[in-house]
């Protein structure tokens, strides 16, 4: 009996293996489990009319014939069952007809996004101001003369009948408020939106964005200024930008610089993105004017700090390889459907 | 600002060996930003260039825009030249290149070695040349392309070879002036050579000026009645000039500084005022001189006074304005432009030459008041350092007398001059130093640098103190500013980096900000919305158009071409005109923005209690239009896609019909979104007028709310439910009701029905003439399930009757 078994499950394996279509499987699974005259069923049925002794090990066996031979039929029938598919058309590439709308965010959010969380990452605070501010916060907290030329009227935007009140000219008017709000040491970014009275072109626009960062802390150098710009620097453009600082004069910094990094588009060969220079001007930056931490509500003898801004604007032109500054505040979806 | 080489090794021996171009990149990276270095052609490199007069023009028989010109080179036989000037004319003095020089054709590339030549057929034996293509740009600047350089100035005989004319090639450095607004003391070229000095470890001097010997014959008395905005008033009389051109020299200077030559007189205090910084002005004497001489009285304008300036306007000041002025009339507007009637003309023999000192924010605001800007104004604005008159004086004195043999001082030197400043000194520690840059600096070091610089050290072992020059007075103030100077001249580079060392402090949560983001991604990412940034300013017109009155928003007092004075209350109709710009492209527009508006009302105080510096409400807004050629209800979905996301935000909005205060919307189209008790915004289709009158050709679904009110809303805590482990029965029921029944009224009465109802799904809502007028067809999904055991199938089938009878019962609805 045992042998017999033995036979007849190798023998359905090979006809399992050799059935070349389901009808074929389906036959050889009838010769072996049909119902009523299925070889393995006759046996299985048999062993009830066994002796105990018996039964225990050709039931066994049986058993396991029987989940051999079943096993094999799946795996066989998977096998047919995939050819079968392989042998229909399949176009990957094919379009799904049910649309799921797409949209998306601004590029400035895109990329004030990232920034944030870059600094958020480094412990600084996100605040922003209001945008109608007054002269006092914009200009006069942040030591500018009265007289400093951009307060001229072609720069700043006056508000008819509420004298001393403009559309900020730059994110760090923010920087009073933030020092009142919050104290320090304090290490705060302000990003947003700023307003120039200028007419646009491709290059020129009224409306921008920038990012203000500023650092107070009891012992600020201007060390820290660099360590800062750099980690910015190299999270914007990569690990082996190296940035270049100049003077430059703003009231509300002392000393004061203009940033350069490695030029994103030619790593630093010269091309006409950077004319020649291999460097592109990015930041505005500084160590705080004493006259503005006192502003701020803050002991210049105690307290000291560093600050920089740099146009999200001018970010997003350069990373996206935006030629015309008025595309931003157009609406237009040619351009928004690219973001 | 240009600023000539030649004319800074007045001040500078700047050696050979060192490169224009390195001269440039460390004015760049250590004082002021250079633009552009040029070098302009001169001696040896014009060689074989002669200046000739144009005798004949003749058509080219085989160019159009091609001519043949004769041109006289003080040779017997005048020589023909094919040239294709624009602004060629008969008489015209020109450059003539003859065959053998060299020339940079239009001004490009290597020089190249001219030729007699053959030019559409016809002979050309020589090359009449353009500024730039003789290496001459600087001082000849050609207005267009194919304009020639015209040397009718000139009076050398023809023939003359332009080298004896252009003797010394020389360099100009383009600064950018904005880059030297904050240091008066480079506004010419002796600061700049301190600079160039100070960079190249060069010895800086100045000439040596011989002190103006007091004269007489005229009499010349100063009174200076407002001292706070003239500190300081010289002025000197001087016989023997005329207003005949200055030497070649000095116009050859000028001409490279960017200054156009005029006469001796007039060249001679720009000349000084470009190698100084400090502006001067030559009155004509004899036009002013009454019997007793002439008395100068610098005062504030009187109301209504006029004066006629040089640049042939009239001009009214205001009385806070300062002018110089004799017994009778103002002579000037002080420090911005002189008076046509005291000018040197053709008859000027003796004059009075003027240097000043006045207070820098005044001259700013009257340049501005008076709308003109000058070199002297962007000089004396910046507030220039009383020292400097009398050196500039004396120079001036100096060249005329160099001009003119006959030249004298026939007056005393006038100088009216309130107490000068005392010198202003600071104290330099090494722990300062190290403290704001971060990196130690040893003190001898400091102190060269300084004295390089021009300041005076006094140092001790720890500690210095620095004397400021006068020239440095208002830019160095402060330690910090001192540090400025160092790190100038150690390098930005040799400054190492480190990071700030902060406490971790308490998060502060800010809801707005993170809601504000969450919108962003939600609106874009789930509803297929794109943000769109448009201006804070609105035309007044789409205003109008969207039934908002102009008079409720705030204007801008100097908007840019009146086009968009108003600030945008809301973000609605600046977003309408977005959809007109993109509706001939594209099938849907979904737009939206998040940012400020300004509300007009009351305004939020400023916690100093100064009034000045209250402003304006100016909450974020979130708005969105949508308009589609697709079908649909739109408003359905826009309303959902708001009403939804909140809902993902922990924000339940209620919805209530617009009670029609919305001129925008159609009335009765239009819903507001209340969270609690707050109407928070609202969402409506844009009414058929508004549409005309922007032009806008399908239906637009618009909405905003407010995200300040949004943020203050109590989110609604989540609670989980176990999920029921029995399965769900489905049951479809489609019924016509009358149109006046409410959507959101069917839904709640079927859910309240029986508790075995779980949920309702609709999926489909239909209209038709067969339903008959006013009828729509609702079709629903009916969830049945209870939580602790399986529904049998006679329970649905008893609730689902119930069910039926009911929506029969309460909305006469009819079962199909």
């Amino acid at each position: 009996m045992d042998k017999k078994i033995q036979i007849l499950q190798s023998e359905a394996i090979d006809a399992i293996r050799t059935a070349r279509t389901l009808d074929e499987l389906e036959q050889v699974e009838f010769v072996y489990f049909g119902r009523k005259q299925g070889v393995l069923t006759e046996i299985l049925k048999g062993l009830k009319d066994m002796d105990a002794e018996t039964r225990k090990v050709v039931g066994q066996r049986a058993n396991d014939a029987k989940a051999a031979v079943q096993s094999a039929i799946i795996q066989r029938r998977g096998e047919l069952l995939d050819q079968e598919t392989d042998r229909a058309p399949f176009d990957v590439t094919e379009c799904s007809v049910s649309q799921v709308p797409k949209g998306g965010v601004h590029p400035i959010t895109r990329i004030q996004e990232e920034l944030e969380e870059c600094f958020s990452q480094m412990g600084f605070r996100i605040y922003d101001g209001p945008e109608l501010e007054s002269d006092y916060y914009n200009f006069e907290a942040l030591n500018f003369d009265p007289d400093h030329p951009a307060r001229d009227m072609q720069d700043t935007f006056y508000i008819k009948n509420l004298p001393g009140r403009l559309m900020r000219t730059h994110t760090s008017s923010a920087q009073i408020r933030a020092m009142r709000e919050f104290g320090a040491p304090v290490a705060v970014i302000v990003p947003g939106r700023c307003f120039r009275n200028e007419a646009s072109d491709a290059r020129h626009e009224h409306t921008f964005f920038q990012l203000e960062g500023f650092v107070v802390g009891e012992d600020i150098s201007f060390a820290h200024l660099k360590g800062i710009l750099e980690i910015t620097a190299r999270y914007l453009y990569g690990d082996d930008t190296v940035v270049r600082m100049r003077p430059k004069y703003y009231p509300f910094v002392e000393p004061g610089v203009s940033g350069e990094v490695t030029c994103s588009l030619c790593r630093g060969e010269g091309c006409r993105l950077c004319k020649q220079t291999g460097f592109l001007e990015i930041f505005g930056a500084g160590r705080i004017h004493p006259n503005v931490l006192t502003a701020g509500g803050l002991n210049p003898q105690k307290w000291s700090g560093l600050a920089f801004g740099f146009g999200l604007t001018r970010l997003a032109m350069l990373k996206y390889g935006i030629d015309d500054v008025r595309m931003f505040e157009s609406g237009d979806l040619g351009f928004l459907k690219q973001f | 600002m240009n600023i000539v080489k030649e004319w800074l090794k007045e001040f500078v021996p700047i050696p050979t060996d060192i490169a224009d171009e390195e001269i440039a990149r460390k004015l760049s990276m250590s004082t002021v930003e250079v633009e552009g270095v040029r070098s302009e052609g001169g001696g040896d490199s014009l060689r074989g260039i002669v200046i000739g007069r144009i005798k004949e023009i003749n058509p080219h028989p085989n160019a159009d825009r091609l001519r043949i010109v004769l041109v006289d080179i003080g040779e017997k036989d005048p020589c023909s030249i094919v040239c294709g000037g624009s602004n060629l004319a008969m008489d015209m003095r020109v450059a003539v290149a003859l065959p053998g020089a060299s020339v940079r054709w239009h001004g490009e590339g290597e020089p190249i070695v001219l030729a007699r030549t053959t030019i559409r057929g016809v002979e050309s034996s020589g090359m009449i040349c353009a500024s730039s293509e003789l290496g001459l740009g600087a001082r000849f600047p050609a207005s267009t392309d194919h304009e020639i350089l015209d040397l009718s100035s000139f009076e050398a005989p023809n023939g003359t070879p332009l080298e004896k004319l252009f003797s010394k090639d020389d360099t100009v450095f383009e600064i950018d002036n904005k880059s030297l607004s904050h240091r008066p003391d480079l506004w010419g070229h002796r600061g700049i050579a301190r600079e160039i000095a100070a960079l190249f470890h060069l010895p800086f001097g100045d000439p040596a000026l011989p002190k103006i010997k007091k004269g007489v014959g005229a009499v010349h008395t100063v009174t200076v009645e407002n001292a706070d905005l003239c500190p300081r008033y010289m002025g000197v009389v001087v016989a023997g000039v005329s207003a005949t051109p200055s030497p070649e020299w000095m116009q050859e200077r000028l001409r490279l500084a960017g200054l156009r030559p005029i006469n001796a007189l007039v060249d001679v205090t720009n000349y000084v005022m470009l190698e100084y910084g400090q502006p001067m002005h030559a009155f004509d004497y004899d036009v002013l001189n009454t019997k007793d001489g002439v008395h100068i009285s610098v005062r504030n304008a009187k109301k209504g006074e006029k004066i006629k300036a040089l640049d042939g306007e009239t001009y009214q000041c205001n009385q806070d304005a300062l002018v110089i002025a004799d017994e009778h009339k103002p002579l000037a507007i002080a420090g911005v432009i002189g008076g046509v009637e005291s000018a040197v003309t053709d008859t000027t023999h003796t004059i009075i030459l003027e240097a000043a000192t006045f207070h820098g924010p005044s001259i700013r605001r009257t340049s501005g008041a008076v709308r003109i800007a000058t070199d002297s104004s962007r000089r004396f604005e910046k507030q220039l350092d009383s020292e400097l008159p009398p050196i500039a004086l004396s120079r001036a004195v100096a060249l005329l007398s160099a001009i003119f043999p006959d030249a004298r001082v026939v007056s005393a030197v006038a100088d009216k001059r309130v107490k000068p400043p005392a010198v202003k000194q600071l104290i330099v520690t090494a722990d300062a130093i190290k403290r704001i840059l971060g990196v130690s600096v040893e003190l001898s070091r400091v102190a060269d640098i300084l004295t390089r610089l021009g300041f005076t050290i006094i140092k001790s072992a720890d500690r210095m103190t620095v004397r400021i020059p006068s020239f440095r007075r208002k830019d160095i103030v402060l330690v910090e500013d001192v540090c400025e100077e160092i790190l100038r001249f150690v390098g930005y580079d040799s400054i190492p980096s480190a990071l700030p060392c902060l406490p971790i402090r308490k998060p502060i949560i800010d809801r707005q900000r993170s809601l504000t983001r969450k919108i962003k991604q939600i609106f874009a990412d789930q509803y297929g919305f794109y943000e769109a940034h448009r201006y804070a300013f609105s035309r007044g017109e789409t205003l109008s158009a969207c039934g908002f009155d102009s008079a409720e928003h705030f204007e801008l007092a100097n908007p840019i071409s009146d086009e968009r004075p108003y600030l945008c209350r809301s973000l609605i109709p600046n977003l309408l005109e977005a959809v007109v710009h993109n509706q001939q492209k594209e099938k849907t527009i979904a737009l939206f923005e998040i940012a400020r508006v300004f509300l007009k009302g009351a305004m939020l105080h400023d916690q100093s209690g100064e009034k000045m510096r209250d402003i304006p409400e100016q909450p974020p807004f979130f708005s969105c239009v949508y308009s589609s050629k697709n079908k649909g209800n739109h408003f359905a979905f826009v309303r959902d896609a708001i009403t939804q996301m909140c809902a993902g935000l922990g924000i339940q909005l209620e919805i209530k019909k617009a009670d029609g205060a919305h001129a925008l919307y159609v009335k009765g189209r239009a819903v507001d979104f209340y969270c609690g008790q707050t109407h928070v915004g609202t969402l409506g289709i844009v009414s058929l007028k508004t549409r005309l009158a922007l032009g806008i050709d399908e239906s637009v679904v618009a909405g905003e709310i407010d995200v300040t009110l949004l943020a203050r809303c109590q989110p609604t805590p989540l609670h989980y439910c176990a999920p029921s482990l029995f399965p769900a029965v489905l049951r479809d029921i489609t019924f016509v009701v009358d149109e006046s029944v409410a959507y959101k009224a069917i839904v709640d009465s079927m859910i309240s029905t029986h508790s075995l109802i779980k949920s309702v799904e609709p999926f489909d809502v239909y209209r038709s003439e067969k339903l008959g007028q006013g009828k729509k067809s609702f079709s629903f999904h009916v969830v049945y399930q209870l939580s602790d055991r399986t529904l049998t199938s006679q329970e649905v089938d008893e609730v689902h009757a119930l069910l039926s009878s009911a929506l029969e019962k309460k909305w006469n609805a009819i079962l199909r």
